[in-house]
Order: structure tokens, then sequence, then C-alpha cells
């Protein structure tokens, strides 16, 4: 009655929507009487096909759902209830398309075609054609019939499991399953001798569950249907297969193809969905007026063979024993499909993992390398430390030693142990410390220092070295110490001594002969006021020897004597000046008195040769940083070069111009003369030694002259005039103002040159 | 001209020198005259008789001593020089005697060398003096002959006897005589030897050829 009163539900819910249309458009009805009840596994797949199809090609449709009653006995086609309902129905609402599922329904529908048809179309799906009589198919009637023998079913089971000798055959009470039964019961005679077939159909559902639990080995459950147990139970298709299988020890069988899942091992089965699909095809052509007997379509077979993965694998049987082309389904995915995503996460873990795992692998063996590494390096530095000729220590902030190389040790001669921890001044004795003091203060204020300082070692050695102080900052730029990088430069030192003094030798040697070449007019000079005395002298004493001397005259005398013997005094100082030899020392020279007393030195030269001395000297021209006599021995040079020159032109106006001015930072001091000028590959080796182009003199004047000028941080050059004769260029850096006052005390020339001085 | 007193003028560019050295000539009794330069000392040589001698430094700018000695030759001033020099170099001092040089003193010279040279060159400068005072005085008379006295006294100082110079002359011989005699009065000679004497210093030497062609 439940089936009844959801029948009348969906009718109720047709009739209002057809109410609802009924005025614009024309509402078709289509009529399902099915043999199964609507929830059966055969029917519903079936209905929802055509439902579905319909309802998506046609204009709205009314669909009404009903089923023949299924008993346990007695004639289903006689069912006066559902005869008189669907005749009701049919009067009120002429029904377009009647549809009958399963054979019961069919022979309810073509018993009472009169009241139940009423001249409508009818479309019979889902039955045997060998149960139903073709004559019952006449009139308009379509067909989507089923072929199917039942003997595949039990062929199928002795493919699968040849030991099989009984297959338990569990099928229900209702009409349509006793047909089956009968069906089977002929088939199966051909497999009397193999098998015996037992009829499960006289137990209740919960009976067969306990049966098929106890069932012996080499016998198999063939499920067909329970629609109604002998317990007169209405059973669900899908919860009653769902039971049995829950409960068999033996191999499960069936022959739908929707029960494959469920349970069932599989084989060849019947096709619901697509006899369902083929249904509504036709449906859906008969309703747009074709002919129904022209649409039938063939009856359908069996389906390829389809097994569960899972049943075979439950019951131990091997895909080998499978029928060529079968189909195995529910093949568990292979397990790095199914589990992709917990594999990739995992896998991700991993390499995560592995990652870390590596780094700190790396890490460990970096370190450790590094570690090596810093070994190795440090092995090494200590070997160059220890190999280098340069002393190498390392001083803390308190100035004691905490490192110190085999060259530092063996130049001071003390044993290594007893070097670290000494202090600085302990170390290196007082003379040695007291020169680098001021160094070691620089360092520690975190200043680099590079110097050079002589000192006297406690054991009487004069030493003089090279040093270099590197700050070691910590993280916070603070100085913790320093690193003290010394080497012993006395021998170069005392060479450089050497090869200074030596070319100050050479210096002073060619400006004692510059000394002879003046000797002449020196001499003149000297004789000069010499002369004065000596005749002033004697004129005193004469004038003192006479009767009445005249004191007065001799007082006048007597103080020309002093002013003569001055100006011989002065010849002498002059050329004591030059020739002196004393410690180049270098001091701010003015420029104009220098030339004055080259000019002192020279007039008389110039004069007894002709030469017109001219000085043409710029006011307030800045004054120069140099050594007096070096100076003046280069000017004379120039001078005399100049007047030899000059002289040797021949000409009667003779004239050497002395010119000096400034330019820029420069003091430039030009000689000219007017001589021949000097030959081309000449001025190139002008200032090379030996160089001459004149009888007399070694050729080294303007050499050296060169190399004063050099030890200057001066210039010295010569060109040809344009007119006649050459030009000699002195240039010579200028004092500046507040450089004057730190010039002073530059005693040594070599430093001055190094640029080391005023630092 | 007599009344000029023999001077020593000094050339020196020095002037210590100069006034030292004109001191010590006046010490000793010298009259001195100072220039600074060989050129002052020419010019005045041009417009002044100069009696004495010169002391000529020889290292001086402008005129050296040695050319100034050649110019004072070539402007006919006879004056003994003594040069005066701070190197006594050989090759100067040979040059410079060459020249004519009475002395060459190195200075600085010590005062009795200095004045013995001044003593020296000042009796040069005397004896040249009144050697062109005689000469001067010859002159004065040989002036005073006309031209036919100088003829015959030409001839005669040549050595011709009055026989020969008379024919010489196309004159008689008596004509001669009287010439001669006016000859010698006029030139205030004692002695044919006298006259011949003058006739040297004067420099005439009869060219025996000259009359008789």
């Amino acid at each position: 009655m439940q089936v009844r009163a959801a029948c009348i539900a969906l009718l109720i819910l047709g009739l209002f929507s057809a109410v609802g249309r009924s005025e614009s458009v024309s509402i078709k009805r289509v009529q399902f009487l099915d043999s199964f009840g609507r929830q059966a596994a055969l029917s519903s797949p079936i209905i929802a096909s055509v439902r579905e199809e319909l309802t998506r090609q046609s204009s709205p449709i009314d669909f009404y759902i009903d089923s023949v009653e299924v008993r346990a006995t007695g004639d289903t086609t006689a069912d006066e209830a559902l005869i008189n309902f669907l005749e009701r129905r049919a009067a009120t609402a002429p029904v377009d398309l009647f549809i009958t599922i399963g054979a019961p329904a069919l022979r309810f529908a073509v018993k009472n075609r009169e009241q139940v048809l009423r001249g409508a179309p009818l479309l019979a799906i889902g039955f045997d054609v060998r149960m139903v009589p073709k004559e019952m198919l006449s009139g308009q009637t379509a067909t989507v019939a089923l072929s199917i023998e039942p003997t595949i079913f039990i062929k199928g089971i002795l493919e699968l499991l040849p030991e099989t000798r009984d297959v338990y055959l569990i099928v229900g009470t209702s009409p349509i399953e006793k047909s089956w039964k009968a069906a089977f019961r002929l088939a199966n005679q051909q497999f009397a001798d193999r098998l015996r077939i037992h009829w499960w159909d006289n137990l209740s559902l919960a009976e067969m569950q306990k049966q098929v639990a106890l069932l012996p080995p080499d016998s198999v459950v063939l499920y067909t249907r329970v629609v109604r147990d002998a317990a007169g139970i209405a059973a669900d298709h899908d919860e009653s297969l769902a039971k049995i299988r829950r409960s068999t020890s033996v191999p499960l069988f069936g022959f739908l193809e929707s029960d494959l899942g469920a349970g069932i091992i599989g084989g060849r089965l019947v096709a619901a969905q697509s006899l369902g699909r083929r249904a509504a095809e036709i449906a859906v052509r008969i309703m747009d007026g074709a002919d129904p007997k022209s649409v039938s379509s063939e009856p359908m077979a069996a389906l390829p063979p389809m097994y569960d993965y899972r049943e075979l694998r439950r019951w131990d049987i091997s895909e080998d024993r499978l029928p060529a082309g079968s189909t195995v389904l529910f093949r568990p995915l292979p397990f790095w499909i199914a589990y992709r995503w917990h594999l990739l996460v995992a896998l991700g873990l991993f390499i995560v993992q592995a990652l870390l795992l590596i780094r700190v692998y790396v890490h460990r063996r970096r370190r450790g390398r590094a570690e090596q590494h810093l070994a190795e390096t440090e092995k090494r530095l200590l070997l160059i430390a220890n190999h280098l000729p340069v002393l190498i220590a390392y001083v803390d902030d308190e100035q004691r030693y905490q490192f110190c190389n085999q060259a530092f040790q063996s130049w001071f001669n003390i044993e290594p142990e007893s070097v670290c921890g000494r202090t600085m001044h302990d170390v290196l004795g007082d003379g040695l410390y007291q020169a680098v003091r001021p160094f070691v203060e620089r360092v520690l204020a975190g200043e680099s220092a590079g110097f050079t300082v002589e000192a006297k070692l406690d054991d009487g050695r004069d030493v003089a070295v090279d040093g270099m102080h590197v700050p070691d900052l910590d993280a916070r730029g603070a100085v913790r110490g320093f690193y003290a990088i010394t080497t012993d430069v006395t021998a170069h030192h005392q060479a450089r001594q050497e090869s200074g003094r030596l070319r100050d030798e050479l210096v002073h040697a060619e400006r004692v002969s510059l000394m002879g070449v003046l000797s002449a007019t020196l001499a003149h000079e000297l004789s000069q006021p010499l002369t004065a005395i000596m005749s002033n002298a004697q004129a005193a004493r004469r004038f003192l020897n006479s009767p009445s001397p005249d004191l007065q005259e001799v007082s006048t005398i007597l103080e020309d004597i002093a002013q003569d013997d001055q100006r011989a005094s002065e010849v002498i100082r002059q050329v004591r000046a030059l020739v002196k030899k004393e410690p180049t020392d270098f001091r701010p020279l003015s420029i104009a008195e220098l030339l004055s007393g080259v000019e002192r030195l020279v007039h008389k030269n110039a004069d007894l040769r002709h030469i017109d001395l001219v000085f043409d000297v710029d006011a307030d021209l800045p004054e120069v940083r140099g050594n007096h006599p070096q100076l003046q021995q280069v000017l004379l040079n120039l001078l005399l070069n100049a007047f030899d020159a000059t002289e040797e032109s021949g000409r009667k106006q003779l004239q050497v111009t002395v010119r000096a001015r400034r330019e820029q930072a420069q003091a430039i001091i030009e000689v000219r003369d007017q001589g021949p000028g000097i030959p081309g590959p000449m001025l190139e080796r002008l200032f090379e030694p030996f160089q001459t182009s004149k009888t007399g003199g070694l050729g080294i004047g303007l050499s050296i002259s060169k190399s004063i000028v050099d030890l200057h941080g001066g210039r010295l050059w010569a060109e040809n005039n344009a007119d006649r004769g050459a030009t000699f260029f002195l240039s010579l850096p200028v004092v500046l103002g507040n450089e004057q006052a730190n010039t002073e005390d530059c005693k040594d020339a070599e430093h001055c040159a190094d640029g080391l001085c005023g630092r | 001209m007599p009344n000029i007193v023999p001077t020593v003028y000094v050339v020196d560019d020095d002037p210590s020198v100069r006034t030292s050295v004109a001191r010590l000539l006046r010490s000793a009794g010298y009259a001195s005259e100072t220039f600074a330069t060989p050129a002052e000392f020419l010019d005045y040589c041009q417009t002044t008789h100069v009696q004495g001698c010169a002391l000529l430094d020889v290292n001086m700018p402008g005129l050296n001593g040695l050319e100034l000695q050649q110019a004072l030759r070539a402007a006919r001033v006879a004056i003994p020089v003594i040069f005066l020099t701070g190197h006594g170099d050989i090759p100067t001092s040979v040059k410079a005697m060459k020249g004519g040089a009475v002395d060459f003193l190195a200075k600085p010279f010590r005062d009795e060398d200095l004045l013995a040279a001044v003593n020296s060159a000042m009796a040069r400068d005397r004896e040249q003096e009144s050697f062109h005072a005689e000469l001067r005085e010859l002159e004065a008379l040989y002036a005073t002959l006309t031209p036919r006295e100088r003829e015959v006294m030409s001839l005669a100082v040549s050595g011709l006897l009055n026989k020969q110079i008379a024919k010489k002359l196309n004159a008689s011989e008596k004509t001669i005589k009287i010439h001669r005699g006016r000859v010698t009065q006029k030139m205030r000679v004692d002695s044919f030897a006298s006259l011949v004497r003058v006739a040297g210093k004067l420099g005439i030497h009869a060219d025996p050829h000259e009359h008789s062609a």
C-alpha cells in the first residue's frame, strides 16, 4: 500500500502541473507501469533515463508511475484495483505513451489493453523475448527487450570456478521471479552432470542470510532478485544483496550490471542503464510521432564479461581464469595514484627533511672543512711568517707581545717562549722603544702607521728599521692590539747614506772645481782690497814717518783699511761658503739673495769677458726651500756656461740675462745667453754626465746641477732661443706661506726629497 | 811746458785701489791723478799734456790695460806705463812688456816695488821728456833755415865736400861755404860733428842720389 500512496501523490502533483499549464501548452502524459516496484534495481534506472530524456526533448510532460501488484500468488494481470485506477485516469487524462517495464507489467498492459491503454502506444521495456509470446506484441507496440540465455550465468560461474558443485540460487517469490526460476530450471538441465542448482525461493531473507554462511566449499550463490521473500516481506534489492554479501562464505554471483560493485563477482551481466538509454531514445521518437512498430530495437544481449576486482580477490580467483575480453572493474588504483596527495605531502616532507639533513651534513662538512682549511691556512701562514725575513709580531693593547715569528726572535736573539707576554719596552730596549713609541701610540689609537726610524739597540748596534703598524680591531671597532711588521733596513739605510754621501762628495767636488774656474776673477777680487790695504798701510806709515804727520789722514786711511779688509773677508766668506763641506740643509731661501750672491761671484768674470750681465728679478718673489751653496752652484754653472757660450759668439755687445719670475707654485729662473745655441742632438743629452761641447771641463757640471735640482723637487731644462743662443730654465717649488713654519729643521736632503719632511 | 809737474796717472776701476795707491804715491812725494776707466784717461790725454807715468790695472771692464796701452800709443801719448795685475800671468806680462811697459806689478804689491817702478818710469819719462825738448828746440832752429840752407845741410851731413855740393847745386864753392856757415850758426853748433849729430836727431839724412838726379 505504500507504493500505491506514493503513486497517488505523484499523480496529484502531475494533475496540478497539468492544470497550471493546460491553457498555454498542451501537456503530454506518460504512464510507466513497473513490474518490480519503483525501488527495484532494474526499473529505477530505466525510468530515470526515460524521464530525463523525454523532459529534455519534448514539451512539458506529466509522468505517472505505477507498479503492478506483486503478489506471492494469484494472477497479477487481474488486479482489478489497478485496472480501475488506470482506466479512470486514462479516461480523465489520456496517456500519450504507456511504458511497461518487465514482463509482468507488459502482460498486464496487453491483457487489459482496452481499459488501460485506451489506444495509447505501448513501449515494452526489459522483458526477455523468450518469456513473452510474439502475438502479445502486436499493435501499437515498440519493444526494448532483452535476449539473455539464462545458461550464460551458470557457464560464467563454471568458467571461473570449474570445481563448483552446488549453485544456490537466491530468488524471490514474486511473479517475475517465478518466471525467472522457470527459465533457469530449463537452462540448468544441461549442467546437471556437473552441478546441482538449489532454489532458495522458499526461504526468507533472514534464513538465506544464515544459510549462506554455512555453505560448503565448491558451492556458489547466484543472486537474482528478492522482490518479495518467502516470508512475504517485500525486500529492497540493494539492501538484500548487501545482507547476503555480508553473510556468505562462498562466492556470490549476480546478473545485473548495476549489482556489480555491490557484492557480486561479475560475469556476463544485464545492462539496466543501457536498456534505459535505449528505451529513452525510442520513447522520444514515439512521442515525436514515430510509428511504434518501426522503432523497436533489437533485443539486447548480455554485456561482455565484467568483474569486480575486490570480489575476485576476496574469493582468491585468479584473473587468468577470466574469459577473453573481460573487464576488471574496481581495481584498486595503484598505491601511488590512490594516495598521491598523501604521497606528495609525505614526499614533500621527506624532501624537506632530506634537505635539512643534507644541509646539516653539508654545514658540518663545510665547518669541518673550514676548520681543516683554517688549520692548514694557519699552519701555512705560520710557515710563511716564520720564513719571511721581516719581523712580524702581534702586540696587544697593553703593549705586550702575543706572537712573533722566527725572524723576530733571531733578530732580538731571544727565546720564543720568553717573548709572549713581555712588554715592548722590555723586548725592544729603551733606544728602539723610544723611537717607535709615537707610532705605537698612533696604532693603538686606531691609525695604521708606516715609519722608518733609526735607533741604538741595547747591545750597541745602530739600526734602521722600516715599520708598519696595523691595528687589530674587534667587532665594535675598538683596538685590541696591532700587528707590527718590521724590516731591518740598516744595510739599505747605510748604503743609501753612503750613496748620498758620495753624491754630496761629487757635488762638492764639482763645486770646488767651479772655484777653479772662478779662481782668476776671485783672485782679482781678493787682490783689489788687499792691494788697497797694503797701499793704505804703507801710505799711513810714510805719513806717520813724516815730520808733521797728518793724523786725520791716517785715521781715514785706517778706516779704509778696515773697510777693504771687510771686503776681502766677504770674498773669502763667499768662497768658503761655496767650497765648504757641510751637511746639506734645506732652508727657505730668497731667490733675490741667491742671485745677488751669484752675481757677486761672477760679475767680475762677466766684466772681464766684456759680458753685460743683466738681472731681472720680479719683486715679491716667494722663497724657495733649498740648500744655498748647491743652488748657487747650479746658478754658477748656468751663468759660466752662458758666459762661455756668449763669448764664443765673438760679438761686440755681449749680454747674458738672468730673469726670475713666478709661475703658479714654481719660481722660474731663466739664464739666457747669446751664444751659438745648443745643437739638436746635444740638447737631449745635455744633462748626462761627461757631455761637453767645451774644450775644458769634465762635462759633469750640468748633470750635477740637474741632480741638485731634482733633489730640490725642481726641474732643469734648456731651450734654444728663437733668435740666437739658448736659455736654461730652472724651476723650483716656492714655499707657500703655511709651510714656512715647519721647514726649519730639515737636515736630511734625502728625506726632503722623499717628501718625508714636514709631514 | 816746463812747469808741468810729473804726475802718476792711476787708472783702476776699483775706487779703493785708486784712492789707496794715490795716497801711497802722495806719501812718497808724487803727484797723482786717478781715473776709474781707461776711457776717462784717454779723454784726459786728448786735452792735457801728460807727463810722468801711468799705473794701469790690467783687468778692467771695457778696455783692459793692454788695450789702453795700445790706444795711448795710437794717440801718440808717450808715457811710460806700469801694469798692475791681480794675477801675474806670463802671457799677459809678455804682451805688456812687448807693448813697451816699464814694469809689471802683481797686486798686492810692496810699496818699495811700486815706488821703484814709478821712479824708474819717471826717470824714463824725464829722459824722454828732455830728448823731446831738445828735439823740439832743434826743430825750431831747423825751421829758421832757408830751403837752400836745408839742402846744403842735408848734403853736408851726408859727407859731401863743399866742392861736391857746389857742383850738385850748380853753385859756386864760395856760395856753398857761406850757406854752410849760416847753417852752423843757425843750428847753433860749433862743429861739423855736432851738426851731423843734430841732423841725426832730426832724422835728416841726405840722399845723395836725390840731389844728383
